[in-house]
């Protein structure tokens, strides 16, 4: 037993001891990472912070840089430095690329940390001109890495590119991985996209069977938040019933801030189907919001007492944000059905005359309906 | 008094007694110390990991992450939540909503918050996804362009409340939150971070840090220091120890079986594929975390339960011994609910982990104890060893203690004195030792005296700290 129990203190204290080494040697380790405020720093801030566009950089001191920057701890030197600056800090960026963008061969043998932030760096400025040749394929492999964070940086870059040809190139490499962890990373990156959107969006519409379902339903959400008028492509892709659901559903709340006739139509035929999803339901009266005329009114009224709660509500939002009349009103408060009156009172508590007016006709209703209710009991006591 | 013993057992029976105890106690301990070694190694990797992935750009920066309705269950606490709300409305965030759910209050909580946010009755249909009970009435108004809602309903419990909170929101992803703690301004972004990183995150947990005796102006710290009190700083230590360790390891794995009431995101759907939190369970917060584990894992479905270390709450810790019991005993309960209604889990390792060092662990040093007990009467007890051993275990789990509240802070950039760091030093074995001892106490009695479903709040006696001071 006294071994076990020497054993047992020798792990014990071999164990606190490993964890300190551990911390004492993680954090010396650091400092390959962490810049020092150090000569080379000086350099940086004097030459950036003296910035001359007409004259560029100091060709020793670019010569220096060059020899410094294979080292990350140098390019973050740089980086922040260049993060500092104000005047000039565009045409500087410019020239900045120039050099960086010869780096790409060290980094891609670097760690993936590393190779994020060379990522970050390429994106971090303007590209009058979009770099060519072997830098973007060296580039595009980056795309292959199973860092989140090298793949997200090197998309970035390829949004500030401007080029649209380099960014759907990025696009199809990354709907052959199937990879985007979130499809809002996706969406949001093209909408950053400086370039021409409207090219961008076409060239994506011609490709737009090539994707996966996934791409698809994203691509279209880009239309809609961009604002892009794809109305026919739109329509041609909601009526193909070969395209995936989450693909449809894109498409329906795209024509929910684009409307079109053509759309309209197709709409109310679903409302009119029997066994239509509740889904399609739904996103077709948010689609038809916009239309006030008495064909799409009279079908969304067939919604109010839907079994789905969403239907039921979107159905009396419509009917009321639409004005209805006082008769159309009283009809829906006769069928006294508790949840649509539910949701009419929500609709209306803004409006305190007719919020007391649908109160009073739902207390009136209820009486009534109680009355029959104990009539009804007092027949079954008789019989 | 205890010559019965001699009646029960032989001198030869307690001495085989007495080694296989032995030979299990080595293996448990070292077990146990293993694991907490191999947490702290693997905690303080992971934050000088973070360190350099920030450093060189390895995050994800975004200027609109998901829309989120931040939940915000309460029971009389009229003292706090209107200081809790005051902090939610100045989060760095650009899209989220206030959900305050009173559960059926009999102070003046939902009064307070209705006069002091202007909030206004709207007569709002509520779609029951989960079941809950009724709602007595709906406040809505609007601060900072932040919607916030006020739910009266009736009594119920916390997992009823914040089963109401999640019918009422309108976002994909929901916070849960205690209406006593204070998030930090950039916690919601934090969170969030980690449902962009992957579509398959359901829920993400926080670090959970003590406010006692903090400094905060307009709802953030400025200040953090050991609490001056005994029991609060104690449990300092201990949540160091926690966060720090246990949870970082286990996340590596997706194993953390919890995510604390305190503040943790979710995805909506997912949990109302569980059935959402189960009223009547004392540690809803835990057995949600099992059940989403226990659905996703008997579906096939990918998911990712996370651990986002950055995003920190501030919460009140017990400054009273009675307070801090009722807490644990609660805690336990919970944690054997749990535990017992989804043994099919039984086969993952966190799951074994759970069992044997946290709901098995003060029955296992109660029979550890009755052993040593046992060894007094019949002579056999060797002191010396039984003193050198106890003290290695206390020493190694008082530095590791040590090292993850040095560490972390350290880390995090959080200046703490010197004063703390000694008193940390200083505390580290009575936590260890005497808090503990305590607490298995209390764990041994909650189990032994658990009458079934409870489904009232836990109250603990709240102090009104100055968040603005």
């Amino acid at each position: 037993m006294t071994i076990i129990l020497s054993i047992y203190i020798f792990i014990c204290i071999m164990l606190v001891f490993f964890d300190i080494l551990f911390i004492v040697i993680k954090n010396n380790r650091m400092s390959r990472f962490i810049p020092k405020f150090d000569g080379f720093r000086k350099e940086v801030q004097e030459s950036f912070f003296n910035y001359n566009p007409k004259k560029g950089l100091n060709p020793i001191f670019k010569k220096k840089l060059t020899q410094h920057i294979s080292k990350v701890k140098h390019l973050v030197t740089m980086q922040s430095v260049y993060d500092e600056v104000e005047l000039y800090k565009e045409e500087l960026g410019i020239e900045l690329s120039g050099i960086v963008i010869e780096f790409i061969e060290v980094y891609k043998k670097k760690s993936l940390y590393e190779q994020a932030y060379y990522a970050y760096v390429i994106s971090s400025y303007e590209y009058p001109k979009t770099p060519r040749g072997q830098f973007i394929i060296e580039l595009m492999s980056f795309l292959d890495s199973h860092s989140l964070y090298v793949f997200s940086n090197t998309m970035n870059a390829f949004y500030n590119f401007n080029n649209v040809t380099t960014l759907l190139n990025a696009i199809d490499k990354c709907n052959e991985r199937g990879v985007f962890y979130n499809s809002k990373l996706f969406v949001d990156g093209l909408l950053t996209f400086r370039g021409d959107k409207n090219e961008l969006a076409d060239k994506l519409i011609e490709r737009f069977d090539k994707y996966t379902p996934y791409m698809q339903e994203n691509i279209i959400n880009f239309l809609r938040l961009a604002s892009l008028k794809k109305s026919d492509f739109c329509y041609r892709v909601l009526v193909n019933q070969t395209y995936s659901e989450e693909v449809q559903f894109a498409i329906m709340r795209y024509f929910g801030k684009y409307p079109n006739h053509e759309s309209k139509q197709y709409f109310l035929d679903i409302l009119n189907q029997q066994e239509s999803s509740w889904v399609k339901v739904l996103l077709s009266i948010q689609s038809l919001e916009k239309y006030k005329t008495p064909d799409v009114f009279q079908t969304i009224k067939t919604k109010i007492t839907d079994v789905n709660w969403f239907v039921r509500t979107s159905a009396v939002k419509y009917l009321y944000t639409h004005n209805m009349s006082k008769e159309e009103l009283d009809e829906i408060l006769r069928m006294n059905d508790k949840y649509t009156n539910e949701a009419l009172l929500y609709q209306c508590q803004d409006d305190e005359d007719i919020m007391r007016y649908v109160m009073s006709e739902i207390d009136k209703l209820s009486l009534e309906s109680q009355d029959m209710i104990d009539l009804d009991k007092g027949d079954t006591v008789n019989v | 008094m205890f010559d019965f013993i001699y009646t029960w057992f032989d001198v030869e029976t307690v001495k085989t007694i007495l080694y296989y105890t032995e030979i299990f106690f080595i293996v448990y301990l070292v077990g146990y110390s293993t694991f907490l070694f191999v947490s702290v190694v693997v905690g303080s990797n992971e934050l000088f990991e973070n360190i350099k992935r920030k450093r060189l750009r390895n995050e994800i920066h975004h200027d609109f992450y998901v829309p989120i309705s931040i939940v915000v269950p309460a029971y009389n606490e009229e003292v706090t939540i209107c200081k809790t709300i005051e902090s939610l409305l100045n989060l760095n965030y650009r899209l989220y909503e206030i959900i305050i759910v009173s559960d059926g209050s009999t102070d003046q909580t939902a009064q307070r918050v209705i006069e002091q946010f202007e909030l206004h009755e709207v007569q709002r249909p509520i779609r029951k996804q989960l079941a809950c009970q009724d709602k007595v009435a709906v406040y809505e108004g609007f601060h900072s362009q932040v919607k916030m809602t006020l739910v009266i309903k009736e009594n119920g419990g916390k997992a009823d409340a914040i089963n109401m909170g999640i019918n009422v929101s309108q976002f994909p992803y929901f916070v849960c939150m205690d209406a006593d703690s204070i998030l930090e301004r950039d916690s919601l972004e934090k969170i969030a971070v980690k449902v962009l990183e992957s579509e398959n995150v359901i829920a993400v947990g926080s670090m959970i840090s003590i406010s006692n005796d903090c400094k905060f102006k307009n709802g953030q710290l400025i200040e953090q220091r050991l609490p001056r009190k005994l029991i609060p700083a104690l449990q300092v230590l201990e949540y160091e120890r926690s966060f720090l360790a246990s949870r970082i390891l286990l996340d590596k794995f997706n194993a953390n079986l919890i995510v604390s009431g305190a503040f943790g995101l979710f995805k909506k759907d997912a949990v109302i594929a569980v059935g959402g939190y189960q009223a009547g369970s004392i540690g809803e917060d835990m057995e949600l975390i099992v059940k989403l584990h226990d659905y996703h894992i008997s579906n096939g479905l990918t998911y990712y339960i996370k651990y986002a270390y950055e995003a920190v709450c501030w919460t009140q810790a017990p400054e009273r011994l009675r307070d801090l019991l009722k807490q644990r005993k609660r805690w336990h309960i919970g944690l054997f609910q749990s535990l017992i209604s989804h043994r099919t889990l039984i086969t993952k390792a966190s799951y074994i982990y759970y069992l044997v060092y946290e709901l098995l662990s003060p029955f296992i040093e109660l029979v550890g104890l009755f052993v040593t007990f046992l060894a007094v009467m019949f002579g056999l007890l060797n002191f010396e060893y039984m003193l050198i051993f106890f003290l290695t275990y206390a020493l190694f789990g008082a530095l590791l203690t040590v090292i993850s509240y040095t560490t972390r802070n350290f880390l995090a950039d959080v200046k703490i004195s010197m004063k703390d760091v000694l008193k940390a030093f200083l505390l580290c074995v009575p936590e260890n030792v005497g808090m503990r001892f305590i607490l298995a106490w209390t764990r041994i009695f909650s189990i032994l005296f658990y009458r079934g479903k409870k489904t009232k709040w836990g109250k603990i006696k709240r102090v009104d700290i100055d968040y603005d001071k």
